[in-house]
């Protein structure tokens, strides 16, 4: 059987690790080597391979990763495991507003690992909506506080057994108003996706929209495992987000 | 649900009144040694390792095990039962140790360093984490524990499920808002290397003390060590402090002088004697560190095998090392953990050991004095530093050169009044054969390109000096010209007196009082033989000659000729 940790390395290596190097040619190009791009990563794993994986490329260091956890014990592991940043240890998309207010001095961040898989997901409605909400608001943060330059921003969640609305995030997303933006486009969407390519067609679309919504510009890119335990497809999309 | 809550209540915390009055006294001398007692509890727990976070922007400190583990039983009975002694049995766990907490206070030990105390833990083979919350600092008022708060102290705890595998067990302390004046002690930044703990930086001191007491490995380059003290068929635990991983101290340098086994009526002990053939440092380190079960018990000047106040006599300074109990004693042990009951066997194994100690003092007061020596014999002689070179890597030499004090001058006053050769070979093969033990045969070669005017056999013990090597041959160059030098002896009242040239040789008069002043000694061969090669030629020089020479006495030498 194949591990989650198995699939989240092989996400590391084939899509998150070659983008971030990508990001950081282009957003530090005068640093070849040591670079401290400051990253926020939503992390549980017992090894933290991802910010390993990271530091050791050089292209960050322990001072500039803040990490996310969401419970006291995985914040405990992780700080006595690595001296990395925890600065949080709830589930974040249960009060995302609060926790990015938490998060605002620290923003803004040259990488963002937003990955809900590592926070206790439970397979129920409207799980997928309210994580893309919360990847909305983050990018929202993210461009009020760059005016050049850019990020590299990852999501990745579960895909579930429910299907994801795409009325439900248009409502979201409309609610948080931007000069000359008219809304979410969602006429070519499935209202109710419930198929994983479906899903995986709204959720891109959404996420282009966003960036397009806060003045960015982006090529995502995107992984999903073939295993599927319990309705658990791990799926992981991003891209080099940059200012227009 | 992991995270979400599946239980609450909360527990009651016993203490017997017995231990309360050693807390009133203050039982542990500083908050390593506190942190100290949560890792023995770890070692206890079958923890094959412990990391630490010192995190001083938010003063949080958290130390986390993989050990079995507590259920809501273990917390109740064990955790929260303060002062419940637990003997020291013989007995041996599945990863082959032997208990080494014993006074039932390890938790409590860290309550005065901080407003509150989290413990989050998860049993083996349990598939549930339990979160229980102190507020420890009610316990302390004015240094004082709170005998009346404690009686009554109960402390809420949650249940949540695990995100562990089953089969995993963790415990996880994490002390908050720790007291400010721990805070800013280790916040202090001071040297890194310093004559004592105290003139460490705060951080370091706190290093410095867990690896002097923890049970932990020895650093990898000491494998003798490792080897000769090793715990057989015990699983080792390891600790890592902020991601770095501790090892026990070892002075730097250190080589291990003496190892044995001995017996003192029911105490049997294994020891090591080192030295880093230099000061030990810090100066805590110096002595003997005593280890039960191998845990620290005090400081090695606790054990008072060597008075390390004030001035300490010739090479103990030298001296460090280790006495493991591998019987008897544990229940000698006093309940700070920093010393035993003096009992009749506890003074005979301090008798044996300051013994040991004074005659390695000897021994080593001895071994500087030849190994200057020899650094004198070599540090004239062309490629003097890589003859010495060999001579340490061959273990011959043991000292290093910033140790001894060297005399810049090739042939030293006191040699010369007991008029011994001042020939660099001689006094090697004096020193190498009389005082090293070692057979020293000289030879002439006909290949004086030989690259090496020594030769040293593999087993170290047999030594040819090439006399004929072009090393050994001193020379001194003077108006652009090399002289080879002999030394001899003849009347001062002969002109010349200091110096004579024969076959082109360079001759010195070794009675000459110049040789005896504080006048460098290269300056009165270079300056003599100088006048002596500018007078050669001249007419009625030999006159001019010696009023030069006597202003250079009335200029060098005191009136008396001393």
């Amino acid at each position: 059987m194949i591990s989650m940790a198995a699939i989240r390395n092989e996400f590391l290596e084939e899509l998150w690790l070659p983008l971030i190097i990508e990001g950081g040619i282009q957003f530090y190009p005068a640093l070849r080597k040591n670079k401290k791009m400051k990253t926020l990563v939503f992390t549980d794993e017992s090894l933290y391979q991802e910010i390993i994986t990271i530091i050791n490329a050089r292209i960050t260091n322990e001072d500039n990763v803040f990490a996310w956890t969401d419970t006291l014990f995985k914040t405990s592991r992780l700080q006595t495991y690595r001296p990395v940043k925890v600065v949080g240890s709830s589930r974040f998309e249960d009060s995302a507003q609060e926790n990015i207010i938490t998060l605002s001095s620290n923003f803004p961040f040259d990488i963002l690992s937003i990955d809900f898989s590592c926070q206790n997901v439970q397979d129920e409605p409207q799980r997928l909506e309210k994580e893309l909400d919360c990847i909305e608001q983050i990018i929202k943060v993210q461009r009020e506080k760059i005016s050049i330059g850019g990020f590299v921003l990852f999501y990745t969640t579960f895909l579930g057994s429910h299907p994801l609305s795409s009325n439900e995030i248009k409502q979201s997303s409309d609610s948080i108003r931007i000069e000359n933006w008219n809304g979410l486009s969602t006429n070519i969407l499935p209202n109710n996706a419930i198929s994983d390519d479906d899903k995986m067609k709204v959720i891109e679309c959404t996420i282009f929209q966003f960036a397009q919504k806060h003045r960015l510009t982006v090529n995502l890119k995107k992984r999903v495992s073939n295993f599927n335990p319990n309705n658990k497809k791990l799926y992981s999309i991003g891209g080099i987000f940059k200012v227009v | 649900m992991s995270g979400q809550q599946i239980g609450s209540g909360k527990l009651l915390m016993t203490v017997s009144s017995e231990i309360v009055k050693y807390f009133s006294i203050g039982l542990y001398q500083n908050f390593a040694r506190a942190v100290k007692e949560l890792i023995s509890n770890s070692y206890d727990a079958k923890a094959t390792e412990v990391r630490i976070r010192l995190d001083l922007l938010s003063g949080r400190i958290i130390v986390r095990d993989n050990g079995i583990g507590m259920d809501l039983k273990d917390l109740g009975e064990r955790f929260l039962a303060i002062g419940a002694p637990t003997s020291l049995t013989e007995d041996v766990d599945e990863l082959g140790r032997k208990r080494i907490g014993t006074f039932g206070i390890g938790s409590v030990a860290v309550f005065p360093y901080c407003e509150k105390v989290i413990v989050l833990t998860k049993k083996r083979y349990s598939n549930q984490n339990i979160q229980l919350d102190i507020d420890s600092s009610r316990f302390f008022k004015g240094g004082t524990f709170q005998l009346g708060v404690v009686e009554k102290a109960e402390f809420p705890y949650t249940i949540t499920k695990s995100d562990l595998p089953d089969e995993q067990g963790e415990t996880i302390i994490i002390l908050e808002e720790i007291k400010p004046h721990i805070l800013n002690e280790l916040r202090e930044t001071k040297k890194p290397i310093a004559a004592s703990i105290n003139e460490l930086s705060g951080y370091e001191k706190f290093k410095w003390t867990l690896c002097q007491y923890c049970p932990l490995q020895y650093p990898s380059e000491y494998i003798e060590l490792a080897k000769y003290l090793e715990y057989k068929n015990r699983v080792p635990l390891r600790v890592w402090l902020d991601g770095i991983e501790l090892f026990r101290n070892v002075p730097d340098n250190s080589r291990i002088l003496d190892k044995g086994e001995k017996q003192f009526g029911s105490i049997k002990i294994k020891y090591v004697i080192m030295s880093p053939y230099g000061v030990v440092r810090p100066e805590e380190a110096k002595g003997l560190q005593i280890r039960l079960r191998d845990v620290a018990i005090g400081l090695p000047s606790d054990f008072e095998i060597t008075k390390l106040t004030g001035k300490v006599p010739g090479k103990l300074n030298y001296l460090c090392g280790e006495i493991h109990i591998l019987e008897g004693l544990s229940n000698a042990l006093m309940i700070d953990r920093d010393s035993f009951s003096f009992t009749q066997e506890v003074a005979e194994l301090q008798g044996f050991f300051r013994k040991k100690l004074n005659e390695w003092n000897t021994i080593l007061e001895n071994q500087s004095k030849h190994d200057k020596d020899l650094y004198e014999g070599f540090q004239f002689t062309e490629n003097g530093d890589k003859i010495l070179t060999e001579l340490m890597n061959a273990d011959i030499i043991k000292l290093p050169r910033g140790r001894l004090r060297i005399s810049k001058r090739r042939i030293s006053r006191s040699k010369r009044r007991i008029g011994e050769s001042p020939s660099p070979i001689s006094r090697i093969t004096d020193v190498l054969s009389k005082e090293k033990g070692i057979s020293v045969k000289t030879s002439k070669i006909g290949n004086v390109d030989l690259k090496s005017p020594i030769e040293i056999s593999e087993d170290k013990k047999n030594i040819t000096i090439y006399e004929n090597h072009p090393a050994f041959i001193e020379k001194v160059a003077v108006l652009g010209k090399e002289f080879p030098v002999d030394y001899s002896r003849w009347s001062i009242r002969t002109t010349p007196s200091i110096c004579k040239l024969v076959d082109g040789k360079a001759i010195f008069n070794l009675s000459h009082p110049l040789f005896h002043s504080e006048l460098s000694e290269r300056v009165v061969k270079e300056l003599s033989l100088g006048l002596l090669l500018i007078l050669e030629d001249e007419q009625n020089s030999i006159k001019l000659l010696e009023r030069i020479e006597k202003i250079l006495v009335d200029i060098f030498i005191d009136r008396d000729g001393s």
